[in-house]
């Protein structure tokens, strides 16, 4: 039984979020990675006024057999700099997809709710410790860090030759192109302590 | 065409009248353009007159051959019908033809002792079909109910015309009453399955209704989330939509929203609940931990009801310092779990058990 209303419903959700106004204004999307609507691929677009902004983001869902009981599994594929977005592994600290998950929402919701998530960080139930630490120290240089990660990681507009140029420098030395970008971001862009920190 | 050819010009009176009286007149169809005469004094008064349909129909088929009839013919009416036909009269039965002859006054003595048992019983003809067609008919003659059309008003009885009256009205009301429930259940969808509550199998076409807010789901889908382990009481208490907490599900075949219907469902969910004994009381041989919070039954072998007092366990608890809102939340996980497991693991040859979840 809970196969089949995990499937049966995926396959309502899915006609749902095909019809709604989101995907009629490109900021989410939906669509399936396997024939068996156990995996999903997501899309949001990154929130107009945040480090995100036209940026897109790829999530990878998993439903569970026990859907809707229990909350969907859904990670980050596209690396982002974000508070509650663990910076390496792409996981995510949201409640609603843990403990207060809750059996009338959906896929779309899921969606829109990380979306407000990229709007709102919440510093102080972080994922990524290191990210939520330079929120609140110094908002400047995450805000510069998140805008740099949307850049390469998500199509985002904002280029920054000097991060590009840092990034560079430790690949020359042999660091390869996300060890060295994740190794200064964590050290405030600083060359020299990212260098310490990786060798 | 063949009557063409037979018809006289219509271009005037070019044509040799002949002495002749005309059969048809005055009803000829021809008029003036007749080569017969039209003569009051010489009419062919043995003809019947027959109107100028049949007159063509006859000049129709006495130029064409036999066996080329004309399908679109009117119907033969002889004159002394014809009245009859032409005013929407039934056409008279053989019957009718038969008894002709028959003296009137014998069709009614005959009709009149159609005999009544009780005259003060409405006639049953009157009753069926709204007509009785037997003009002294001794059973007594109701008029007619305008809510439910039926001939049963006694005319001398003003009692019995209220009491019907009001019969009629309240059975009007459950009537609509329940089209109305009809009607707002039947495209209800459940919000955690999506489909419609009502498109479901069998015994999963019911509604579980939450007391504290108005969203609606299936009992089973909103049972299966009151029963998850994984989360925190508080989160499967509440409502999956709008997170306000409800103590407990009530099942209902119909969709309600109304504060005034939820109430009514609820209160007769719980009162059915109260006729059933207790499972921990067992009349007396047993303690139930839910003291009177207890929905179901306290009574004893005598079938004499008891109070039992406040729950056991928050005593149990206060005393060694425990929490103190656990007894209630322990007793709503028991009822519910208790609904749960009578509600789909009962078999349908134990009724008793599960009758509680049938009411409306």
């Amino acid at each position: 039984m809970a196969v089949n209303m995990a499937v049966s419903r995926i396959k309502r959700e899915f006609k749902e979020v095909l019809k709604s106004d989101e995907i009629a204004q490109c900021s989410i999307k939906l669509e399936l990675a396997n024939d068996n609507f156990t995996e999903l691929r997501g899309e949001i677009a990154g929130p107009p006024d945040t480090p995100y902004e036209k940026g897109t983001f790829l999530l990878e869902i998993h439903v569970p057999e026990t859907y809707p009981f229990n909350p969907p599994k859904v990670k980050f594929i596209t690396k982002i700099w974000h508070p509650n977005i663990s910076s390496v592994t792409g996981a995510i600290c949201l409640d609603i997809l843990k403990d207060n998950w809750a059996a009338a929402m959906t896929l779309r919701t899921v969606l829109l709710s990380l979306q407000a998530l990229l709007a709102a960080a919440e510093p102080d139930d972080p994922q990524d410790a290191v990210v939520a630490s330079q929120f609140k120290d110094n908002y400047e240089m995450f805000c510069k860090t998140a805008k740099h990660w949307t850049n390469v990681y998500a199509k985002g507009p904002h280029k920054f030759p000097d991060f590009d140029a840092k990034v560079q420098r430790l690949r020359d030395m042999g660091v390869n192109d996300f060890d060295a970008r994740a190794a200064l971001s964590r050290h405030n862009w600083d060359i020299n302590l990212a260098t310490n920190d990786i060798f | 065409m063949a009557s063409m050819s037979f018809r006289p010009s219509t271009s005037g009176a070019n044509f040799e009248k002949v002495n002749i009286p005309c059969r048809f007149y005055p009803g000829c169809r021809f008029g003036n353009n007749c080569k017969f005469l039209h003569d009051d004094a010489t009419s062919f008064e043995a003809t019947p007159t027959i109107n100028n349909n049949i007159a063509q129909s006859i000049l129709l088929s006495s130029s064409s051959s036999a066996n080329n009839l004309n399908p679109q013919a009117p119907i033969f009416v002889p004159t002394i019908y014809k009245q009859d036909f032409d005013s929407n009269f039934p056409p008279k039965s053989y019957a009718d033809v038969v008894n002709a002859n028959r003296d009137p006054s014998e069709q009614v003595t005959e009709l009149s002792i159609y005999p009544a048992d009780d005259p003060t019983q409405i006639c049953p003809f009157l009753m069926k079909s709204g007509i009785c067609r037997y003009e002294t008919c001794s059973y007594a003659h109701g008029e007619m109910c305008e809510m439910c059309g039926k001939f049963c008003l006694d005319p001398y009885n003003v009692e019995q015309r209220k009491k019907h009256e009001k019969d009629c009205i309240s059975a009007h009301e459950r009537e609509m009453e329940l089209a109305f429930s009809i009607q707002r259940s039947k495209e209800k969808t459940c919000g955690i399955c999506f489909e419609i509550v009502w498109e479901k199998e069998g015994r999963e076409q019911r509604f579980g209704i939450l007391p504290n807010c108005n969203h609606c789901f299936c009992l089973e889908c909103i049972r299966t989330w009151r029963q998850a382990k994984q989360f925190d009481n508080k989160i499967i208490r509440s409502c999956p939509e709008c997170r306000i907490c409800s103590d407990f599900v009530c099942p209902s075949s119909f969709w309600c929203d109304s504060a005034e219907e939820k109430e009514k469902l609820i209160s007769k969910y719980k009162n059915a609940l109260s006729e059933k004994d207790c499972k921990y009381f067992k009349k007396g041989q047993g303690t139930c931990p839910f003291g009177n919070k207890c929905f179901y039954r306290h009574c004893l072998m005598d079938g004499k009801k008891v109070d039992v007092g406040e729950p056991t366990r928050t005593r149990a608890l206060n005393s060694l310092g425990h929490l103190e809102n656990l007894p209630s939340l322990l007793f709503w996980n028991f009822i519910e779990e208790r609904m749960f497991f009578e509600g789909y693991s009962s078999s349908d040859s134990e009724s008793g058990v599960s009758d509680f979840l049938e009411i409306f």
